[in-house]
C-alpha cells in the first residue's frame, strides 16, 4: 500500500551511478541474490544498462549487462524485445538474453556483457580492413534477424557493439523492432506498429511509440490524449507550417480518404469529396491540402539513420530500412564522419540524403513508393568515392568555381560534381596522409563504394538485401 | 512566423483556397494518393556538405556546438545529461496510453500501479518461464553474496 520512495525514479537516470545502482536493487530485489552490480554502461530514452558480475558454480565470475527498462514500457513490447533476443540472439553477431527479472512494472533483461568501444572514440583510428570486417559482420547480423522476419528499426553504431581488439560484434536493442508480415517472432505479431511519439522531446533521441492492440494504425486517427490534445504531428518543428490560418476544418472541404478506415473524418461539407487542389507537386500549399489528415506511418528510429521511405512517411516499410541504416554506417566509416547525417528533422535529413544521392534520383525513387517529392533546387548526386575521400581529407576539396556550385546553377553536367559542397580549409589535405596509407585508405577498392551505392539505394524495392550484400565482391575472401 | 506567403494569382478554376507559396529553399513531400496532408519544410538555407569541418564531425553543420547531437542519443554523462533528466520526466506511458509530465508521479499514480500489479505482464512471465535459466548456476553460493573472494 505504501507508495514507492519518492526519489525512486529520479534515480533511474540521476547521473549518480551509486545511487542508481542502489535504486536498481530496490526496484528488483531479486538481483541482489545474483549480481554484484558494478557500474553503469549506458542509458537510452527508455532504459539504463548496468554492468553486473555474478559468481558461477565453478567459482569463476561472469559479467552481464543488466538492462533496466523504463516502467512505462508496455509489457507486450518488452516481451517482444526479449523474444527477439532469445530466438534470434546468441549467434551470428546478435546479442542473446540470459534471463529476465521482473517485479511489478520493473523489468531487467540480463544479457552476456560484451566489452566495446564507442565508435566516436575510434572511428579515426580504423583501418579500411577493419571497416570492411565491421560492415561484413553487421550485414551478417542483419541477414540473420531478417531471416526471422525481424525489422530492427534502430540500426546505428550504438546498437552494434564492437570490440576492436577482440574483433567481436554484437547487435543489441530490439526495443523498436517490428515484425514482417511472416515474422517467426510470435510476440512481434501482436506488437503492432508504433505510432510516432516524441519521447521526452529530445532531439537526436530514438523516437518510439506505443505498442499493442490499442496503437493507432496507419489509417487511424492518432490516439486521442486526454488533456493534451492530439499528439503533435511527426513534422519538422519550427519549419513545417500549420494549415493556413484561413482554414477551418469545420467549414472547408476535405478530401475523403479512400483507404479503408473507420476513423471519424473531419466534418465534411457538401463539396465533392473528390475535390482536390492544385498544389500537388508544386511549391504551394493551400487550406484544402493542408486540412487533410496527416498520414501516419512507422517512424521509430534515430534521425540520420532513417531510410528515405521512413522519412517520407511511407506506410509500407520492410527489412530494407535496416539495410539503408547499414549503408549510412558504411558511409560514415568510409568518410570518417560521425555522425554523417545531422539533423533531427525528417525533411532536413531527407534533404541531406538528396545532397549525397541526388534530388532527381530521390524524386524518382520516391515515386516508386508512392511519394511525390519536390525540392526547390536540383541537387546532383555525388560520386561516393570522391565524396568520401574529400571528407576524409585524402583529396583536396574542390576549389574555385567548383566549390561554389549549387547556389544558382541548375544545369547538370556529366560526371560527379560537388554541388552543395563547400571548400576545405587550406592545408587540410594530406595532413595525415602517411598514417592513412598505413591503414589502407590509399587503396580502397571500388567494390567498397559499389556496395555503399547498393546499400544506399533510394528505392527500397531494388536496394540490396543483407543476404545479397554478404555475397558482394567486396567480401569474396570471407565467404 | 509563417514561412509561406499568399499566392497572388489564384489559378482559374481553382477553388476558394488560399494557396501559399513555400519559401525557398524548401522540400515538400506528398503521398501520391493526395489523400493526406503534404509535409514540407522551408529552410533558411539549403544544407550543404562543409569540407571545412574537420573529421570526424558531421560535415552538415558549421555550428560547432551542434556537431555532436545526432547519433549520440544513447550516450550519457556528456554534459547534456541534466537537460535530458528534466526532459525524461515528461513522456508517454504505453501502459496507460497517456502522456505524463512527471514520470515519478505517473508511475505512482493509482492507474499505473493498478496496471503494473495486473496480469498484463503474464505474456512476459510466460516467456521468461520458457527460458532455461543459466542463473541457477549462481544459486548455491548466492546465499552469501557479500562474501567476496578478494
Ligand atoms: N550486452 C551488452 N553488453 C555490453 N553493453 C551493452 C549490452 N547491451 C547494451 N549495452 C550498452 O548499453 C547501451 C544501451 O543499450 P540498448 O539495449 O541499446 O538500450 P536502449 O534501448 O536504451 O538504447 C548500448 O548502446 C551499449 O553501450
Ligand atoms: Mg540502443
Ligand atoms: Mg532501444
Ligand atoms: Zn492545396
Ligand atoms: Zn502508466
Amino acid at each position: 500500500m505504501c507508495p514507492p520512495n519518492i526519489t525512486r525514479f529520479y534515480l533511474f537516470c540521476s547521473g549518480n551511478v551509486e545511487m542508481e545502482i542502489d535504486n536498481l536493487y530496490k526496484a528488483v530485489p531479486q538481483l541482489h541474490k545474483v549480481f554484484n552490480v558494478i557500474d553503469k554502461i549506458g542509458e537510452g530514452t527508455f532504459s539504463a544498462v548496468y554492468l553486473g558480475e555474478a559468481k558461477m558454480l565453478d567459482g569463476g565470475r561472469e559479467r552481464f549487462a543488466l538492462k533496466r527498462l523504463i516502467p512505462t514500457s508496455h509489457p507486450a513490447r518488452i516481451a517482444a524485445e526479449l523474444q527477439c533476443l532469445t530466438i534470434a540472439g546468441g549467434r551470428e553477431n546478435v546479442m542473446g538474453a540470459t534471463y529476465c527479472f521482473r517485479r511489478e512494472g520493473e523489468v531487467v533483461i540480463v544479457m552476456p556483457y560484451m566489452e566495446h568501444q564507442p565508435i566516436g572514440e575510434i572511428i579515426g583510428l580504423l583501418s579500411f580492413e577493419e571497416v570492411r570486417l565491421y560492415i561484413y559482420n553487421l550485414l551478417k547480423a542483419l541477414k540473420h534477424i531478417h531471416q526471422f522476419g525481424i525489422i530492427h528499426r534502430d540500426i546505428k553504431f550504438n546498437n552494434f557493439l564492437y570490440n576492436r581488439r577482440a574483433k567481436m560484434y554484437s547487435l543489441v536493442d530490439f526495443g523498436l523492432a517490428q515484425g514482417t508480415a511472416d515474422t517467426q517472432i510470435e510476440l512481434l505479431k501482436v506488437v503492432k506498429q508504433r505510432a510516432t511519439q516524441k519521447a521526452g522531446g529530445a532531439t537526436g533521441k530514438t523516437d518510439t511509440g506505443v505498442p499493442g492492440k490499442k496503437a493507432p494504425r496507419a489509417s487511424d486517427t492518432p490516439t486521442p490524449l486526454t488533456t493534451t490534445g492530439p499528439p503533435s504531428p511527426p513534422q519538422p518543428q519550427q519549419q513545417s507550417a500549420a494549415p493556413p490560418s484561413s482554414s477551418s476544418s469545420s467549414t472547408t472541404a476535405t478530401v475523403t480518404p479512400t483507404t479503408a478506415t473507420s476513423s471519424p473524418l473531419p466534418r465534411t461539407s457538401t463539396v465533392s469529396p473528390a475535390l482536390t487542389c492544385h498544389c500537388f507537386q508544386t511549391e504551394r500549399v493551400c487550406n484544402i491540402c493542408m486540412s487533410r489528415k496527416k498520414q501516419v506511418a512507422p517512424r521509430a528510429g534515430t534521425p540520420g539513420f532513417r531510410a528515405p521511405e521512413v522519412l517520407t512517411c511511407c506506410p509500407t516499410q520492410g527489412t530494407a530500412i535496416d539495410v539503408w541504416s547499414a549503408g549510412v554506417i558504411l558511409l560514415s566509416l568510409l568518410s570518417n564522419r560521425y555522425p554523417f547525417f545531422k539533423g533531427s528533422e525528417d525533411l532536413v535529413s531527407l534533404t541531406q540524403i538528396m545532397i549525397v544521392r541526388g534530388s532527381r534520383e530521390t524524386v524518382q525513387a520516391a515515386q516508386t513508393f508512392g511519394k511525390a517529392v519536390v525540392c526547390s533546387r536540383e541537387l546532383p548526386r555525388q560520386d561516393l568515392r570522391l565524396l568520401c575521400e574529400r571528407l576524409r581529407g585524402r583529396r583536396p576539396a574542390p576549389d574555385g568555381d567548383e566549390a561554389r556550385l549549387g547556389e544558382g546553377k541548375e544545369d547538370q553536367e556529366e560526371g560527379p560534381r560537388p554541388s552543395g559542397v563547400a571548400a576545405a580549409p587550406p592545408g587540410a589535405e594530406g595532413v595525415r596522409a602517411e598514417e592513412e596509407e598505413e591503414r589502407g585508405w590509399d587503396r580502397v577498392p571500388g567494390e567498397a563504394y559499389g556496395l555503399l551505392d547498393r546499400l544506399l539505394d533510394l528505392n527500397p524495392a531494388t536496394r540490396i538485401t543483407a543476404a545479397e550484400a554478404l555475397l558482394h565482391p567486396l567480401f569474396t575472401d570471407l565467404h | 512566423k509563417k514561412r509561406t506567403k499568399p499566392e497572388s494569382k489564384p489559378r482559374p478554376g481553382f477553388p476558394k483556397s488560399q494557396a501559399q507559396r513555400i519559401n525557398t529553399p524548401f522540400i515538400k513531400v506528398e503521398d501520391t494518393s493526395r489523400h493526406y496532408r503534404p509535409i514540407y519544410a522551408a529552410m533558411s538555407k539549403m544544407p550543404e556538405i562543409n569540407m571545412a569541418i574537420a573529421p570526424p564531425c558531421t560535415p552538415f553543420c558549421g555550428d560547432k556546438k551542434d556537431q555532436h547531437k545526432n547519433g549520440h542519443s544513447e550516450e550519457w554523462g556528456h554534459g547534456r545529461a541534466k537537460k535530458n533528466r528534466a526532459k525524461k520526466q515528461v513522456g508517454f506511458c504505453e501502459c496507460c496510453m497517456l502522456q505524463y509530465d512527471n514520470l515519478i508521479k505517473h508511475v505512482q499514480s493509482e492507474s499505473h500501479r493498478a496496471f503494473s500489479k495486473g496480469n498484463e505482464y503474464s505474456v512476459l512471465d510466460r516467456l521468461v518461464s520458457t527460458m532455461h535459466c543459466d542463473l541457477a548456476l549462481f544459486k548455491p553460493k548466492n546465499k552469501r553474496p557479500k562474501c567476496s573472494v578478494s
